[in-house]
């Protein structure tokens, strides 16, 4: 699982704050967050953008 | 965010969608308009193949009237089916952030306002068109005053009736 939800929550924002800085719904984050949806390599640059880091801290799985 | 194009408002019209456009509702609505599609490609071969065979055993009249019939049926199930994918997807939902919730609703208003509008202007074109239809004068239809009544009694429970579905799918966050 990614580290999304982790990483929203230090920066206090809800689901759908972070959807509406990334131009995505609500409904998008919250499946990434979950691991049921793969977004894009663009939405994932902007999600990571968006919460001040980089991909292979969010999406990375060791 | 996608942009906004005459296709994807066509799309996000078609299908009753709400909020942002983004690549995973294109994803998903493209995935049930290929559904529909290929579920339509074999109907109208099956169709064209029991119309073949009906009009050898039935009137032409018949034929037609019944292929005409069960095609708006099959339309209308596939537009019901259509619609649940897109309910169960939340893809009808509005999310509205709590800070904005009176400015949010402001908007729902008006455009349920817009609709009512539309609907009644709609209205009374058609008065107008079937008035003309059966012979009469389009001056006599405007100077009827009833046709002005029965213009805002439909655009008024149309822009409520609107009003009304959409704040039951406003969530608020």
């Amino acid at each position: 699982m990614n580290r999304v939800k982790e990483y929203r929550l230090q920066q206090g924002l809800s689901q759908l704050k972070l959807a509406t800085a990334v131009g995505v719904a609500r409904q998008t984050i919250n499946l990434i967050e979950n691991g049921k949806y793969n977004p894009t390599l663009k939405l994932c640059i902007g999600i990571a953008r968006t919460l001040g880091t980089d991909l292979n801290t969010l999406f990375w799985e060791d | 965010m996608v942009k906004h194009n005459l296709y994807l408002c066509l799309l996000r019209w078609t299908y009753g969608v709400e909020g942002v456009s983004d690549e995973y509702k294109l994803a998903k609505l493209n995935q049930i308009g290929n559904n529909a599609f290929l579920f339509l490609v074999v109907y109208t071969s099956l169709a064209e193949i029991g119309v073949l065979f009906g009009v050898l055993a039935w009137p032409l009249r018949t034929v037609l009237v019944s292929f005409l019939v069960v095609n708006a049926l099959v339309l209308l199930g596939v537009g019901v089916a259509t619609g649940h994918a897109v309910q169960r997807l939340h893809f009808d939902q509005i999310d509205i952030d709590r800070t904005d919730y009176p400015g949010q609703l402001r908007r729902l208003r008006w455009r349920a306002l817009g609709l009512g509008l539309y609907t009644g202007v709609l209205y009374l074109v058609f008065s107008v068109l079937l008035w003309w239809f059966r012979g009469d004068t389009v001056v006599a239809m405007l100077m009827d005053w009833e046709s002005y009544v029965y213009m805002v009694i439909v655009g008024l429970f149309t822009g409520l009736g609107r009003y009304v579905y959409l704040k039951k799918r406003v969530q608020q966050r």
